[in-house]
């Protein structure tokens, strides 16, 4: 299969992409092409014009932002600008990133319907094919559902959901895993592995999370910060011979991959080529339990245990429109621990934390913070002490430049603010030469991480992050988790959202798991990471260590025979 | 239960129709009549919540209060008026009283009618309705489509920026000043994802295929049949109703520019 080449389907050659006259290609010497049945994966740092290409494709730009591009797109030999309007969007299939801002219809299957309706699909067949669409992707159920009422990986479910109802030749995901838990992930990446075996459609991917594509794509694309096509080879070659150049672009690597590139610097591998999975790991180990021992090293040793509860959480519920979000959930964090609040999508995660830090009012139950009850402390105290991330940093940011930003901060607290000079400040935040931007103008890794940065300022002990690694790349995300956990006091506390297990697996004392609405679990990772029933039902998964130990358990015992 | 289901564009039309007979005449026992008969259609062939009814009629119902006591407070005395009641600068002339409970009235009647059609249409199938029968552009009719599809969105984010800036201690102020400079730092990130999310939805219509072809298959088929013609006929029948009683008692009269 892999070395017939099928028919030619996309020619991509010298795409240069601006979006105005006088600013720096966003694309530029882009030249590759698209087979038949080919799955290909796009990788490349925030901000290295992974979605404008994708746009594109599928000539979406330049049209409809008035950007200048050179350099031809042929789909089956023909020019993508000369189809039929709408003729293209429909063979190549395109799911966008945000999930909030794919959807024009207020219901789940008015949205399908639209997209058929587009299409001119005869109305006999819609129904049917609103039902089969829905059915690829497990979410029948929500036929007549709001949209704006799903939670962000349903959204994506349903964006990916309405691209294969047009039964497109050519699909472009751009990062359709972001929103999702880690098992809805997976068995995204199943059905459509499925879906090409019975309908035949080439695939490109832009990626985050590598490790769920591995095994279906061939081939691999890598483009630069400056928007060049430096690499277009299989998949193989990309990750066992330019690691370390992925790397160096904060580009994410593959579990296994980044394990074996410190693996082979400590000189514990066998072989000079780079592991591409947990089985070539284990293959090429020279000693396993060395192997395991050097790679657990990276995790954050647990804390001495402190008396200050700094949470007591008693039978807490919260309803909304008569649906229980939260049901009777108890729990306590002391001073020193690093709480992880996990669960699949839709269960709750974002409304406790919204609960913890007081914004959302109780239906039942009561929560003490730092002894006191929450609802009696005077909001300049309690945010004093606590400071709370949200998903999307622009939400927070209220002054007009990054300098404003910080003072703000800084006056809003009541107690004297000189202990922290700002100068200090921008120094951790290595963002000196950005004080009179506006806060929406900085990148992303500068937003997150000034968003963090006006959360402690005023010394605040307690952190509560909703996702803060979210769709991040890998340079940005190793910052923001780095600079969290320096800035965040020994005596305070860290409580964060996420589905990184990895991240679980490396800093969190304490796990809780939600399933909706309801506490599955609260306890330490290692005890989570026991419990198969818990994470099943939770829709999590065991994180990379975790899995190869398990993994070099069965070798060892015989039962797993690595090939 | 019927209402609901009627074709909404033939709702609209029967409606406008009723409002414009109802302007010519100024009277107060046409638009009375009227508003009562509406009242009565609105909840026994509509599924309608009164609670909301009257949440929604209320502001009506204040206008026509206001109304007719600007008319009594200020009225226009004609020679040859039959004054009524007299005490220092207000003159209650009983022409004066008629014309304001008049105005009142009429307020209420086109509220009702107004009312009538709001709470028992479905916003997209009045979309749907206007393109297939009325031959609306889809692409009019899409965009309305997805900016209502914003509210929501909006409403949300909204929450989410004020729980933001309270966590930032954001909630200091006290002057009016402040209070101004408060709308402009929550409209900012608004307004900045509004415009992100606005463009985005477009290309990401746009990537469904969409076009604005006026020749559309519709998923949903709004149809037109002998029972809309009916309602139709009952809404514009119960002006008629109105005006023909009215003139019966004596008291219709054409609208000539009183006011």
């Amino acid at each position: 299969m892999k070395f017939q080449r099928n028919e030619l389907l996309l020619q991509v050659s010298d795409l240069l992409f601006r979006f105005d006259e006088d600013q720096e290609p966003v694309l530029k010497n882009i030249s590759f092409e698209i087979h038949e049945n080919e799955a290909i994966l796009v990788l490349g740092s925030s901000g290295s014009g992974k979605s404008t290409l994708a746009y594109c494709l599928n000539n979406l730009y330049p049209s409809s932002v008035d950007g200048i591009q050179s350099g031809n797109i042929l789909f089956q030999g023909r020019d993508v600008s000369s189809f039929q309007p709408g003729e293209l969007n429909q063979r190549i299939g395109l799911v966008m990133q945000d999930p909030d801002a794919q959807f024009c219809m207020l219901t789940v299957e008015e949205e399908l319907a639209f997209v058929l309706e587009n299409m001119q699909t005869p109305r006999s067949e819609m129904e049917a094919r609103i039902h089969s669409a829905l059915e690829y992707v497990d979410m029948i159920a929500f036929k007549h559902r709001m949209i704006h009422s799903l939670s962000g990986g349903q959204k994506q479910k349903l964006a990916i959901a309405c691209a294969l109802a047009m039964e497109p030749e050519v699909l472009i995901l751009d990062e359709p895993t972001a929103n999702l838990d880690p098992a809805s992930g997976l068995e995204l990446v199943r059905t459509l592995k499925e879906l090409r075996r019975e309908h035949s459609f080439s695939i490109l991917i832009i990626e985050h999370n590598l490790d769920y594509w591995l095994e279906m794509v061939e081939r691999c694309l890598i483009l630069n910060s400056e928007g060049e096509l430096i690499f277009d080879g299989p998949t193989r070659v990309c990750f066992t011979e330019h690691a370390r150049l992925l790397a160096q672009e904060g580009i994410w690597l593959p579990r296994a991959v980044e394990a074996g590139l410190k693996l082979l610097e400590a000189d514990l591998l066998n072989t000079s080529s780079l592991p591409l999975t947990i089985e070539e790991i284990i293959q090429s180990s020279c000693r396993l339990t060395d192997t395991i021992k050097f790679l657990k090293q990276d995790r954050i040793s647990e804390k001495t245990d402190s008396p200050v509860m700094i949470y007591e959480l008693n039978k807490i519920s919260y309803t909304k429109n008569h649906q229980a979000l939260l049901k009777e959930i108890s729990l306590s964090v002391k001073a020193g621990e690093f709480l992880a609040i996990a669960g699949s999508n839709g269960s709750g995660k974002t409304t406790l934390s919204r609960c913890l830090a007081g914004l959302l009012p109780l239906s039942a139950g009561e929560i003490k913070f730092y002894g006191d009850e929450l609802e009696q402390w005077r909001e300049e105290e309690k945010w004093a002490r606590l400071g709370y991330v949200f998903q999307n940093p622009e939400h927070q940011f209220v002054a007009d430049s990054v300098l404003d930003e910080i003072n703000y901060s800084l006056e809003a607290s009541i107690h004297g603010t000189q202990a922290f000079e700002i100068n200090d400040i921008l120094k951790t935040l290595r963002m000196t030469d950005q004080l009179h931007n506006h806060p929406f103008s900085l990148s992303q890794g500068q937003k997150r991480r000034l968003s963090v940065a006006v959360m402690l300022i005023n010394g605040q002990k307690v952190l509560i992050m909703d996702e803060p690694t979210f769709g991040q790349d890998a340079l940005t995300a190793k910052e923001i988790m780095e600079f969290t956990v320096n800035s965040v006091p020994e005596s305070g506390s860290i409580i964060m959202i996420t589905h990184d297990m990895d991240l679980i697996d490396r800093y969190a004392d304490k796990v809780m798991v939600l399933g909706e609405g309801r506490m599955l679990f609260c306890d330490s990772p290692s005890k989570l990471w026991d419990a198969p029933e818990i994470l099943a039902e939770s829709r999590l998964k065991l994180p990379f260590l975790r899995e190869m130990e398990k993994m070099a358990q069965l070798c060892s015992e015989g039962l797993y025979a690595v090939k | 239960m019927l209402l609901n289901e009627m074709n909404p564009s033939i709702k609209a039309l029967s409606i406008v129709v009723g409002i414009l007979m109802l302007s010519f005449f100024f009277d107060p026992v046409t638009p009375l009549l009227s508003f009562l008969l509406t009242i009565a259609i609105t909840f026994i062939f509509g599924k309608v919540s009164f609670k909301k009814w009257i949440f929604l009629f209320l502001p009506f119902l204040f206008m026509a209060v206001v109304y007719v006591w600007s008319a009594l407070l200020f009225p226009r005395v004609d020679p040859g008026d039959h004054i009524l009641w007299e005490w220092q600068f207000i003159t209650v002339t009983e022409e004066g009283l008629e014309r304001s409970i008049s105005l009142g009235l009429r307020v209420l009647s086109f509220a009702s009618l107004s009312l009538l059609f709001a709470l028992t249409t479905n916003p997209i199938h009045f979309l749907l309705s206007l393109m297939q029968q009325c031959r609306l552009s889809p692409k009019i009719a899409y965009s309305i489509m997805a900016g209502y599809q914003f509210l929501p969105l909006m409403k949300e984010e909204m929450e989410i920026i004020r729980g933001a800036h309270r966590v930032r201690g954001a909630g200091r102020s006290h002057t009016l000043s402040d209070k101004i400079k408060q709308i402009k730092k929550y409209a900012i990130p608004l307004l900045a994802s509004g415009i992100r999310k606005a463009e985005r939805t477009a290309i990401a219509m746009e990537s469904k295929g969409f076009t604005g072809e006026p020749n559309r298959e519709f998923y949903k088929v709004i149809p037109v049949t002998k029972k809309d013609w009916l309602l139709s006929c009952m809404l514009i029948g119960v002006v008629i109703l109105s005006v023909y009683v009215s003139f019966k008692l004596g008291h219709l009269s054409l609208y000539r520019g009183e006011l």
